[in-house]
C-alpha cells in the first residue's frame, strides 16, 4: 500500500517536472506569439471548384460511383510489392500481449527474443541483438531508432495498446521510401485516429509478472470537425528468474502520458497533433569492470529513462491527382545508467508530394531534414568523444509507380539519396514489380540496395569490454589487461543487395495465404577482430595497464536466404486460425588479413513457427490460443523452445470486458537470448498469468 | 552550422502547425469528402422521384415548391443548396436550413445531419404522421425510426429503408426504389 502511494507521488512529481521542461516554455511562447496562425483557420473556407453534376444520373448509376480521396489510393496488403504483414487491433487484444514488442512475435520473418524482463532483441531476417541495427521502427511516422548504438530500446516504446490501430511490418529493405537503416525491415506502429477513440476507457489488472497496471483514455469531439484524446498508463512488472531459479533484479515500471488531436477543417485538409511523455525505471544486473581488484563488480542497478515528444502532420489534397504531406516532430530522450548517460534531441521535418503527371504514372517524391543533438556522459566502460555532437541528415527520395497494364502489371522504380555526417552520401535504389493475374492472386518481385549507416558508437567511442587481471590467461603481463573496442573514423556503411519474391492468394472468402522468399547479399558488415599479440601499454587512467584493441572494421560479408509464410483461415463462422512459419539460413565470413574465417551466425533461429487460434464461444466468451516454436541459438547455448499462451475473454455487457491470460503455460521458465555487448545478466522468461478488466464509458 | 537557429525554426514551424489546429472562426467543414457529399445530395434529389406524397392542401407554400429542410449544418446541405434551381415533381426545389419545429412541418423532405443524433427521438416525434420523408447519413438511422438512411459501404453509397416509418408518415415508396435498397425494415 505504502509502495503504491509512493509510486503515485512519483508519477505526479514526474508530471510536474515535465511541465517545467524548458522546451514546453519555449513552445508556449511561440504558440502565443503566433495566434495569427489560427487566422489561417478562417481562410479554410475553400471549396473544390469541380463541376460534375451528379443529379443527371439515376440511382443505379449513382450506386456505382466509388469515392476515392484523390490519388491517395489505400493500398491493401494484396497490392503491396513487398513482404508485408499487418498486426491488427484484434490481434493485439486477443493475443494477450502487454507490450508492442511481445506483439511482434506473431510476424513471420521477425526474430523476437526477450533478454530479460525489460530488454528485447528484435530484428528482421537475422542479425538479432539488443542493438540490432538493420530494422527501422516508427510510431506514427516518428522514428524510434536510436542513432547512438543503433537499434531500438523497446522498454521505452509504449503507448496505449487499445489505441493502436495496426502495426505494419515490412520485411526487406524499405530504404527507397524510409531511408537508411531500414535495411532488413520497417515496423510502422499506427495509432487510431481520434475520431475512432471518442469515449473513455479504464483498464486495470494484475498478475504474477504483471504486478499491476492501469490504463485510461478519454476522447471526445472538439467543435465541428476535430477530435482529441488523452491517455495515461502505468505498469509495474516483476523481476524474472536466473537460470538457477533465483530471482533476478530486472523488475521495471513505466509511466506514460499522452494525447492526440485530429482536425479536418475541409474536405481537402487534415491535421494531426500528438504528444507523449514517459518515464521508465528498468532494473538490471550489470557487471562493471575496473583496473583494480576485484577487477569486475556485479551489482543490481536501475536504468532510468524519460522523454517527451511532439509530432504534427498536415495532409492536403491539392486535386484529384495530387496530394501533399508535411510532418514535423521533436523528440527528447534521456537515459541514465552507470555506464552511460545520454540526452538526445531530435528535430525532424518531412515533406512528401504524390501526384500523377501523366497517365499510368504515379510519382511520390519527398524531402526530409533531421537534426540530432546529443550529450553523452562517459564512464570507464564506454567513453565517447566528442561528448556532445550535433548531426544533420538530409534526404531526398523519388518513386514512380508505373501501370504497365491496367490492373494487371505494375512496376515501381524508386530511390533515396541521403547525406549524413558519418558516411556522407548514400544512394539506395530499388525496383519492384507486381503482377495481378486476377482478383485473387498476386505475385511480386523486387531488387533493392540498402545501407546501414554508422552509429555514433561505431564512429566515436571506446568500449572497455573486459578487464583480465594480471596473471590470468591469456594475460601474461604483470599488469591488468583491458580488452577494448575502438571505433573507427573510417567505419563504412554496411550494404545490402536484396532479391525478393512473393506470392499471395485469396483462395476463398475464408482462406488466404501469403509466402515470400528472399536472398540477401551483404557487404562491409561490421567485423571485430581480437588479437592479443597487438597489446600495448597505456597509462591513463591509472594504474598502468595493457590494452588489447579490437578495431571495428567492415570486413564481414556473406549472404542470407529464407522463406516466410503465413495464412488466415476461418474454418467456421466463429473460429479463426492464423499460422505462420519462417525459415532463415545465414552464411557469413570475415576477412582477416588475407584469409577468410567463417563467422558463427549466432543470432538467428533456423525455424520459427507460430499458430494462433481465435474462437468466439457462446455467452460472449472468447478463447484465444497461441503456440510458438523457436529454434535453438547454438552459439549462445540457448535451446529451442515451445511457448503456449492462452486467453479467455468475457464481455458480459457492451462496456465491460474481463480477461484472464496465461503466458508460457507449460514451461516454468526458458531462456530466449543472451546479449554479449555490455554484460547484462540474462534472465529467463517465466510462466505467468494476469487478470484484466476493461471498462468503457 | 547554425543549428541553433535551425532548431528554433523547427520549433516555430511545429508550433505554427499546432496553432492552426484551433478553429476559432468556426469555419464549417465536411464530415466526408466533397465528392461524398455531392453524391449524397444527388441521391436525396433522386429519392424524391420514387416517393409519393398524398395530395394535401394544408400548406399553400408546399403546393408551389418542393421543400427540403436541413437540420444541423453539414456539407450535404451545402451541395443541396447548389442544386436549388432544379425541379422535382413539377415543383421548383427549395432548400431551407431549419431552426424551429414550425418550419419542419412545411417540408416535403427533411435531411437530418449526424450532429443531431442526440435529439433524434424528439425530432421524429414532432414530425410523426406528417408527410415528411426523413433522410440522414447518421449511423443506424432507420433503426431509430428514420425513413431512409444513407450508408457508405466500401467507398460506395448505399441506402436502407424503414418501410414502417414511411407508412406511418403516410408516404408511399415505389417498389423500384425498394429493390435497390440494401436493407428494408418493416
Amino acid at each position: 500500500m505504502e509502495k503504491a502511494y509512493f509510486r503515485f507521488r512519483k508519477m505526479i512529481n514526474y508530471a510536474n517536472r515535465s511541465l517545467n521542461h524548458k522546451f514546453i516554455q519555449v513552445l508556449l511562447c511561440f504558440y502565443l506569439a503566433f495566434l495569427p496562425g489560427t487566422i489561417l483557420a478562417g481562410i479554410y473556407d475553400a471549396d473544390s471548384k469541380s463541376s460534375t453534376d451528379l443529379t443527371e444520373l439515376n440511382i443505379r448509376d449513382l450506386m456505382e460511383i466509388e469515392i476515392t480521396t484523390g490519388s491517395r489510393k489505400s493500398q491493401t496488403i494484396a497490392n503491396t510489392a513487398a513482404a508485408a504483414f499487418v498486426i491488427t487491433q484484434e490481434d493485439i487484444r486477443r493475443s494477450g500481449v502487454t507490450s508492442i514488442a511481445e506483439a511482434l512475435r506473431m510476424v513471420p520473418g521477425l526474430q523476437v527474443a526477450k533478454i530479460d524482463a525489460n530488454k528485447w532483441a528484435i530484428s528482421s531476417r537475422g542479425f538479432n541483438s539488443r542493438y540490432s541495427n538493420k530494422l527501422l521502427v516508427l510510431m506514427d511516422g516518428r522514428t524510434l531508432y536510436s542513432p547512438l548504438f543503433s537499434g531500438v530500446f523497446w522498454d521505452i516504446q509504449d503507448t496505449l495498446l487499445e489505441d493502436i490501430d495496426r502495426i505494419e511490418v515490412i520485411r526487406g529493405p524499405g530504404a527507397a521510401l524510409w531511408g537508411a537503416n531500414a535495411v532488413n525491415g520497417v515496423i510502422n506502429i499506427i495509432t487510431k485516429n481520434t475520431k475512432d477513440t471518442t469515449g473513455s476507457l479504464i483498464s486495470t489488472g494484475a498478475g504474477k509478472e504483471e504486478r499491476g497496471f492501469i490504463n485510461f483514455r478519454s476522447g471526445d469531439t472538439l467543435g465541428k470537425n476535430a477530435h482529441y484524446r488523452i491517455f495515461g498508463k502505468y505498469s509495474d512488472r516483476d523481476e524474472s528468474k536466473f537460470v538457477s531459479g533465483h530471482d533476478a533484479a530486472d523488475d521495471w515500471d513505466t509511466c506514460t502520458l499522452g494525447f492526440r488531436t485530429d482536425w479536418n477543417p475541409t474536405a481537402a485538409d487534415s491535421f494531426m497533433f500528438e504528444g507523449n511523455s514517459y518515464r521508465v525505471d528498468a532494473g538490471q544486473t550489470i557487471t562493471i569492470e575496473s583496473l583494480t581488484a576485484p577487477y569486475s563488480n556485479t551489482f543490481n542497478e536501475v536504468a532510468k529513462s524519460d522523454g517527451v515528444n511532439f509530432l504534427s502532420r498536415w495532409n492536403r489534397t491539392l486535386s484529384n491527382k495530387s496530394d501533399i504531406k508535411l510532418q514535423i516532430y521533436y523528440d527528447r530522450t534521456r537515459q541514465q545508467q552507470p555506464v552511460l548517460n545520454i540526452t538526445r534531441d531530435t528535430y525532424d521535418l518531412d515533406f512528401q508530394h504524390r501526384f500523377i503527371p501523366w497517365e499510368k504514372h504515379e510519382i511520390i517524391w519527398g524531402l526530409g531534414y533531421r537534426i540530432i543533438d546529443d550529450d553523452i556522459e562517459s564512464s570507464f566502460m564506454i567513453s565517447v568523444d566528442p561528448a556532445s555532437r550535433t548531426d544533420d541528415l538530409l534526404s531526398v527520395f523519388i518513386q514512380d509507380n508505373i501501370t504497365i497494364v491496367q490492373d494487371y502489371l505494375r512496376l515501381t522504380l524508386g530511390t533515396k539519396f541521403e547525406h549524413n555526417d558519418y558516411s556522407g552520401f548514400e544512394f539506395q535504389p530499388n525496383i519492384r514489380a507486381l503482377w495481378t493475374p486476377d482478383k485473387q492472386n498476386s505475385i511480386w518481385a523486387s531488387f533493392s540496395k540498402a545501407v546501414r549507416t554508422p552509429s555514433r558508437v561505431e564512429h566515436d567511442s571506446r568500449t572497455n569490454l573486459n578487464v583480465i587481471p594480471p596473471g590470468v590467461f591469456p594475460n601474461t603481463s604483470g599488469l591488468p589487461m583491458i580488452v577494448s573496442t575502438f571505433s573507427n573514423d573510417d567505419f563504412k556503411s554496411e550494404t545490402l543487395y536484396a532479391y525478393e519474391i512473393g506470392y499471395r492468394n485469396q483462395i476463398s472468402e475464408t482462406l488466404s495465404m501469403d509466402i515470400a522468399a528472399f536472398y540477401n547479399k551483404y557487404e562491409n558488415l561490421r567485423s571485430s577482430d581480437l588479437d592479443y599479440t597487438s597489446a600495448y601499454s597505456e597509462d591513463s587512467p591509472l594504474p598502468p595497464h595493457m590494452v588489447v584493441p579490437i578495431i571495428l572494421r567492415n570486413e564481414t560479408q556473406g549472404h542470407t536466404y529464407g522463406i516466410e509464410a503465413s495464412a488466415e483461415w476461418k474454418p467456421l463462422l466463429w473460429w479463426k486460425i492464423k499460422p505462420a512459419y519462417s525459415f532463415l539460413h545465414m552464411n557469413l565470413t570475415e576477412s582477416i588479413g588475407s584469409s577468410t574465417v567463417e563467422t558463427l551466425e549466432t543470432s538467428a533461429p533456423k525455424h520459427q513457427f507460430s499458430f494462433r487460434s481465435y474462437m468466439n464461444l457462446p455467452m460472449d466468451l472468447e478463447l484465444d490460443l497461441w503456440l510458438r516454436y523457436v529454434d535453438d541459438l547454438r552459439t549462445f547455448n540457448i535451446d529451442s523452445y515451445c511457448m503456449i499462451d492462452a486467453r479467455l475473454g468475457w464481455k458480459p455487457t457492451n462496456n465491460l470486458e474481463l480477461s484472464i491470460a496465461g503466458q508460457n503455460i507449460f514451461d516454468s521458465q526458458h531462456a530466449e537470448f543472451k546479449e554479449d555487448f555490455m554484460d547484462f545478466a540474462t534472465t529467463e522468461v517465466e510462466r505467468t498469468f494476469y487478470l484484466k478488466i476493461t471498462w468503457f464509458f | 552550422m547554425a543549428y541553433r537557429a535551425i532548431k528554433y525554426i523547427f520549433l516555430f514551424i511545429l508550433s505554427l502547425m499546432i496553432s492552426v489546429l484551433i478553429p476559432i472562426s468556426g469555419s464549417y467543414g465536411s464530415e466526408a469528402s466533397t465528392m461524398e457529399s455531392k453524391l449524397k445530395a444527388a441521391f436525396i434529389y433522386n429519392f424524391a422521384k420514387f416517393v409519393e406524397w398524398p395530395a394535401s392542401t394544408d400548406n399553400a407554400a408546399t403546393n408551389q415548391l418542393f421543400v427540403i429542410g436541413i437540420l444541423g449544418y453539414n456539407q450535404v446541405a451545402k451541395e443541396l443548396m447548389a442544386i436549388e434551381d432544379k425541379t422535382v415533381k413539377g415543383k421548383k426545389l427549395s432548400v431551407k436550413t431549419l431552426s424551429n419545429t414550425k418550419q419542419m412541418r412545411d417540408c416535403h423532405v427533411i435531411f437530418i445531419s449526424a450532429s443531431e443524433q442526440n435529439n433524434l427521438t424528439g425530432i421524429l416525434t414532432t414530425i410523426k404522421h406528417k408527410e415528411i420523408l426523413t433522410i440522414s447519413d447518421m449511423i443506424n438511422f432507420t433503426e431509430k425510426g428514420g425513413i431512409i438512411g444513407l450508408v457508405k459501404v466500401e467507398n460506395k453509397i448505399r441506402f436502407d429503408i424503414n418501410l414502417k416509418a414511411a407508412e406511418e408518415s403516410g408516404l408511399k415508396i415505389r417498389s423500384d426504389l425498394l429493390s435497390l435498397a440494401r436493407e428494408i425494415n418493416h
